[in-house]
């Protein structure tokens, strides 16, 4: 089948776009004469992978084909929230999109009827907006989402889940997250989108079709919209921008500089908004938070500008989390601070986290927010002072063990969770990304309990293992809590799957 | 309303070729019936049978085509109120989904 045009963006090693549109094989027949002028292939790269490479009967087929007006025009009209909408729909549940839409799929037995259909609402709405099955119109598409996830474009993906695919036809690439910049992204993707409206409108005066041309065209243009879908605070669109408006009115009181400074270039016309410390901020919050909440937290982002350097702005490093290995990541990076930076500490007794914050130059202040939920803020970079922000309500902050394990935490967002510009700004709570929570959970508990130490109590101790009395006395010693002990014991193999059962029954 | 097919969704196949298959048991005739008693949402029409969904989409004037489609890609609210009214069963959207 002759190929009529064809082209192919980016750089296959990280996103990469390929459309090809050749001739319709039944000739119009079932199809409008739009769809039919755009029948086609298209290819989706990502890290070297073709998800749309698939087996068909045997034979092995580089591209997905069908009619590819409704796949530009899904694109384009999602465009914004699928670079700037970050949050789940409902529940935080999973690390990725994709994982998060198959667990979420149906609402929990406890809602009653009208909380549960408000559930999937949601969940359909959000997966029409980022979930490129709502483009295929009875094509045989993989199943891939695209969501904006911190300063990245994230894309997961799972072939067993493509919708109506035939037992006959099997995708290459089974399942798979892959994170990458924006730009390498946007770029591509609207090089392909902008060229082929325009060969499509060189070959008909479709109103449909020159429609598309002038909205892709549009992209380019600043929107309010981008904002509105990024700091995502509220459950429908209408309750974003009216939560976005009463932001505006809070920043048209700063200082232009200080404006700057928390919102970065947001207007600045592009194809997509870059990150910014507020955006960082409430990208990981309830998108339920209060007003008064907004407020609270952009005044203390507002005290945190500070020019000067500290010592942990040397120490921070680029350490993008491991989609399904966060918490081994998280142990090790945590083995490779004590080693770096702990080596002349003392070796025996709790780490004490809040000498290691203060010798970093890290700040530790208090916050009273009306979400219990948020544990803690973390904010740095080069126009901040490097400050954790500890949420007074949130129970754990109220004990002591809770209280370092929330620093501890937060450490590791200092060090290793630094977007775009070497900026952090992060909520640590329920609607943080679950991955990097998990990372700095897995961080905290190997820098507060490190083997050495814990080797040296159970050595040391009158108590058996695997016994209640030395799962306290581990926690006594080193300050930390008991579950947080008993579940570190476990992955560390000091004790079995069966200790760890039993200990946090009987607590 | 009249339907008439896409041959993308009939067999033989045409490797990569071809959409969604139409289950063979959906003859011209059940696909008009269906037709009929769809429901209009968003731009194209949905019906069931047996627990599976149908989408339909004009191509022409008056003129529909149909294939299956998974149970996510039919609209919450047609989804919900055919569960209410007991078109179709809690266990048919799970096995579709």
């Amino acid at each position: 089948m002759a190929v009529k045009w064809e082209r192919l963006a980016g750089d296959t090693s990280k996103f990469a776009f390929k459309l090809s549109i050749s001739d319709d094989p039944d000739q119009g027949v079932g199809s409008t004469a739009e769809d039919s002028l755009a029948w086609g292939g298209f290819q989706l790269w990502v890290e070297e992978k073709n998800l749309c490479a698939h087996h068909s009967q045997g034979e092995l087929v580089e591209s997905v084909h069908w009619y590819l007006l409704p796949l530009l025009e899904w694109l384009t009209a999602n465009w914004d929230p699928i670079f700037h909408e970050e949050r789940l729909p409902n529940q935080n549940a999973e690390a990725t999109a994709e994982a998060a839409l198959q667990r979420n799929a149906e609402p929990p037995r406890f809602l009653d009827d009208r909380a549960a259909a408000a559930w999937e609402r949601s969940w359909s709405e959000w997966w029409s907006r980022h979930s490129i099955e709502a483009a295929r119109q009875g094509g045989v598409f993989p199943s891939v989402c695209l969501r904006r996830w911190r300063d990245a474009l994230e894309i997961s993906w799972d072939s067993a889940f493509s919708p109506q695919r035939p037992e006959t036809v099997e995708f290459l690439h089974a399942s798979g997250t892959a994170r990458i910049p924006l730009a390498d992204v946007a770029t591509p993707l609207f090089e392909v989108l902008r060229e082929a409206a325009a060969y499509l409108s060189s070959r008909t005066g479709s109103p449909r079709v020159h429609e598309l041309a002038r909205r892709i065209e549009d992209l380019r243009s600043i929107r309010e919209e981008r904002l509105a879908w990024l700091f995502g605070l509220g459950a429908t669109f209408d309750e974003m921008r009216q939560s976005l408006r009463s932001i505006r009115e809070f920043a048209a009181l700063l200082e232009e500089r200080v404006r700057r400074v928390i919102f970065g270039d947001a207007d600045a016309a592009s194809l997509f908004v870059r990150p910014f410390p507020a955006a960082l901020m409430f990208g990981a919050v309830s998108p339920r938070i209060t007003a008064e909440d907004r407020v609270r937290l952009l005044q203390w982002l507002v005290e945190s500008i500070d020019e000067n350097e500290y010592p942990i702005d040397a120490v921070a490093a680029e350490a993008p989390v491991n989609v399904g290995y966060s918490w081994e990541q998280g142990y090790r990076l945590a083995e490779e601070f004590i080693a770096r930076h702990l080596s002349g500490a003392p070796a025996a007794g709790a780490v004490d986290i809040e000498a290691i914050l203060m010798s970093l130059g890290v700040r530790i202040g208090g916050i009273e927010l009306d979400d219990e939920e948020i544990r803690a803020v973390a904010v740095a970079g080069p126009e901040y002072r490097p400050t954790v922000l500890m949420n007074r309500e949130h129970r754990s902050n109220r004990h002591t063990h809770g209280h370092r394990f929330s620093l501890a935490h937060e450490l590791c967002h200092l060090l290793y969770d630094r977007a775009f510009a070497r900026e952090i700004a992060l909520a640590s709570g329920p609607w943080a990304p679950r991955d990097v929570e998990q990372r700095a959970n897995a961080f905290a508990a190997m820098l507060l309990m490190p083997p050495d130490r814990l080797a040296q109590i159970v050595s040391a101790s009158q108590h058996r293992v695997g016994s209640r009395e030395l799962a306290h006395e581990v926690a006594n010693t080193l300050r930390t809590g008991y579950v947080a002990a008993v579940e570190h014991m476990r992955n560390l193999s000091f004790i079995s799957d069966d200790d760890r059962d039993a200990l946090l029954e009987e607590r | 309303m009249v339907y008439e097919g896409n041959p993308k969704h009939k067999e033989p196949w045409q490797p990569g070729r071809r959409g969604s298959m139409c289950p063979r048991s959906i003859t011209l005739e059940l696909a008009q019936k269906l037709l009929d008693g769809s429901v209009a949402a968003g731009g194209a029409r949905y019906a069931t049978v047996e627990g599976v969904a149908f989408c339909a989409r004009e191509h022409r004037p008056g003129s529909w085509h149909g294939y299956p489609v998974a149970w996510r890609e039919v609209p919450a609210d047609v989804r919900l109120a055919w569960l209410e009214a007991g078109v179709v069963r809690r266990a048919d959207v799970r096995k579709n989904w």
